[in-house]
């Protein structure tokens, strides 16, 4: 309860500060007449031979843009409470039966979708970036069982267990460039909100047992299961990032005579988002036999962390003079 | 006046996006559940020769579970009489093998005050302890020993805190029916005739290298009554409460076609299952006439399939969801459990739940719990393997499912 009410206050936080910086810039650098302020422009088409105005400069500069972004997602899970099946009869025994999650970070998902930008003032700008992400996860769990006299008395089972959920993202950034330029450092922070789509587990069981002659594999197999009810339908959680802009092309105004394209912004940048609550349905973690009857897997409370890695580009739909 | 201008607009926009956030983002704030309200649980040791078998579970007074079970041991065939107590989530507190001497523990754990007893073997003489159990402290006690009850196979409490067993005699190749007080002294023991002698079946029973065979005892109105071997066959047999007099008989034609499960619902009506060579039946309401001689084949059920051969039956009366409810807990070829809810009043079936999925897995006990749920002990082969304890806990919100959900008020 606590956390959706941080992610709800990120985002008032956001909106506000968009305000009240573009308050702080409009007085810092003087108001613009209106009526010169704004006019569409997507792909070409716009004025000629007006003075030459670089992003940065007072004049005209990009307002509003719209484009695509994708990029890689590195993911990792934080355990807020562990669950097992198999439980160990022996309190003192090394037998603990756990999991054994992935490397942080290890495991590579990806997200594509649209990225927009609302210029509030020259080196602020609130982002809208809806998309597609996928976060994936993973840990083992192994057992195993003995016969201190017979060497060849032996059975062991592991399971590789892989996660892939995937949601419909909502995030929205507060971006602040750290510098004018056509390339500029930027730093931002906001919040997203998420609706999962999808989710599968796969489980690779792998069984070696002493008795059946040898130190070969007896059996390996390889299930995928749709999990979409192991997870509830939304994720929000906070992120902060940096990044570079390249902006390429002028105005519709420029003196150069501006590409086709107006001004064509191009974004590399990193971000990490931190979920702020357990995204496993607490209710329907038993629910799957398959999982907890047949391999022994429950699913702990989760939360998501993420790297995400990600390149695009925004074209511009309307100029403003700042 | 610029900055409130653009306040002024954003606020709706806000108002709109919080809200839509907030709606959406219902299932976080309702995504709670206790750990004790549902659970899977395989109680399990690394060991390649350890070998347990549930028989019976009971709710402690600190919401957790006392599990009572047998353990293979190397020194004779039969089980060792074992116990596991878990907390209310779940997680494994203590396990005891209370005595070499006590094997073959007797389905039933029967509360007795703030503690627990359960009858069972001597692994020697082949004689019956009343044992009782300190679920806090772990600790057991010898409450009686009956020498001369041998072959113990089945007991119930009854309402004067005394005990009616089920033996068998060796010797006289007879059935043994024994009164007990509460201290486990017997009032009475009776011998029935079985005129062959079906030893080498109860220990294939006792020593599982056969189908356990449906032994049960219980009481009737004035009559108590015993499910086992009489007159060449597999009975049940009705007797006399103040002495043992035989009083009436539902003939079965032998092992393979026997009443399976049987718990009272009002009076003389029971809740009841039989099964007949491959087949399995619930009967959900049946007048036992225990004057009277029947055969089995009166029993007409209801024809379950899926069921396996000669599958066990646990019957217990339930309230669930403002109802009264028959849940019939049984075991399918596929192995799975099977719960069946019955509604009490006109026999309808309210619905089922499977439990158990992959690896076999077998009915044990079942009981509701203090959070009006139901937990459910299985026997389980981990990986195909292992003979294992499994626990089951099915939330209140889910036995309200399996029971058809509330009644309209």
């Amino acid at each position: 309860m606590i956390k959706v009410r941080s992610i709800l206050i990120v985002v008032l936080i956001v909106c506000f500060s968009s305000a009240a910086m573009a308050q702080f810039a409009g007085k810092k650098e003087g108001k613009k007449p209106r009526k010169e302020s704004s006019k569409f422009s997507l792909f070409g088409g716009g004025k000629k031979n007006q003075s030459k105005v670089k992003s940065g400069f007072k004049g005209e500069a990009p307002q509003w843009q719209l484009g695509i972004k994708g990029g890689v997602n590195l993911s990792d899970v934080q355990t807020t409470k562990n669950y097992q099946v198999v439980t160990p009869l022996d309190l003192s025994s090394n037998l603990t039966n756990g999991k054994t999650y992935d490397k942080p970070y290890s495991n590579i998902g990806n997200h594509i979708g649209l990225t927009g930008s609302v210029a509030i003032s020259p080196n602020v700008s609130l982002g809208f970036e809806p998309g597609y992400t996928t976060y994936k996860f993973g840990y083992e769990t192994s057992y195993q069982w003995d016969q201190f006299e017979d060497q060849q008395s032996y059975v062991n089972v592991t399971n590789d267990i892989d996660h892939s959920i995937s949601y419909l993202d909502f995030p929205l950034s507060l971006k602040y460039h750290l510098k004018t330029g056509p390339l500029k450092p930027y730093i931002q922070i906001g919040g997203y909100y998420g609706f999962r789509t999808n989710a599968d587990k796969t489980i690779s069981t792998k069984v070696e047992d002493g008795v059946a002659g040898g130190l070969d594999e007896l059996s390996s197999t390889t299930q995928r299961i749709g999990v979409d009810e192991l997870f509830i339908r939304s994720s929000a959680g906070i992120l902060g990032g940096a990044g570079l802009s390249l902006d390429v092309g002028d105005s519709p105004s420029g003196m150069s005579g501006g590409s086709d394209l107006g001004t064509v912004r191009f974004v590399l940048g990193v971000n990490y988002r931190y979920g702020l609550h357990n995204v496993v349905d607490v209710k329907t973690r038993y629910e799957d036999g398959l999982l907890t009857s047949g391999s022994y897997d429950v699913t702990d409370d989760l939360e998501l962390r993420n790297i995400e890695i990600y390149l695009g580009c925004r074209f511009t739909l309307k100029y403003k003079n700042f | 006046m610029k900055f409130s201008k653009y306040l002024s607009n954003a606020v709706p926009a806000m108002g709109i996006l919080f809200a839509i956030v907030s709606l959406a983002s219902c299932d976080i704030q309702e995504n709670t559940v206790e750990p004790q309200d549902v659970f899977t649980r395989v109680y399990n040791t690394d060991s390649y020769d350890d070998a347990f078998i549930p028989i019976s579970i009971a709710q402690t007074a600190d919401s957790g579970y006392l599990i009572l079970g047998g353990k293979e041991v190397t020194d004779t065939q039969f089980l060792s009489a074992y116990l596991i107590k878990v907390d209310s989530k779940g997680d494994f507190q203590w396990e005891r093998s209370p005595s070499d001497n006590y094997v073959n523990p007797l389905d039933g754990l029967m509360i007795s005050g703030s503690n627990y007893q359960f009858l069972c073997m001597d692994k020697l003489n082949l004689g019956t302890y009343l044992v009782q159990v300190d679920d806090q402290a772990g600790t057991f006690s010898e409450v009686g020993y009956l020498a001369a009850l041998q072959y113990p196979l089945a007991g119930t409490k009854i309402g004067d805190g005394g005990f009616v067993v089920q033996g068998y005699n060796r010797e006289d190749e007879k059935t043994v029916l024994a009164r007990l007080n509460a201290n486990g002294v017997a009032i009475w023991q009776e011998e029935y005739d079985t005129f062959e002698d079906v030893e080498e079946d109860i220990i294939k029973h006792m020593i599982r290298t056969s189908r356990p065979l449906p032994f049960m005892t219980g009481s009737v109105g004035n009559s108590f009554f015993f499910n086992g071997f009489y007159n060449y066959s597999f009975s049940m047999g009705f007797v006399n409460a103040a002495d043992g007099t035989l009083t009436g008989v539902i003939n079965g034609p032998g092992v393979d076609d026997a009443i399976s499960g049987a718990t009272q619902i009002n009076g003389t009506e029971f809740a009841m299952a039989r099964y007949s060579f491959l087949e399995n039946q619930i009967i959900p309401s049946y007048n036992l006439n225990v004057t009277g001689t029947g055969v089995t084949g009166d029993l007409d059920g209801l024809k379950f399939d899926e069921l396996t051969q000669r599958a066990k039956f646990q019957i217990k009366k339930v309230n669930a969801a403002g109802k009264s409810v028959i849940i019939f807990g049984t075991e399918t070829k596929t192995g799975q459990i099977l719960l069946l809810a019955y509604n009490q009043s006109d026999q309808t079936l309210l619905g089922s739940h499977y439990l158990g999925y992959g690896h076999p897995y077998q009915m044990a006990d079942f009981t509701t719990t203090l959070d009006e749920g139901l937990i459910v002990l299985a026997s389980t082969h981990i990986t195909g393997r292992f003979p294992r304890l499994a626990l089951f806990k099915i939330s209140k919100m889910d036995l309200e499912t399996l029971v058809g959900g509330t009644n309209p008020q």
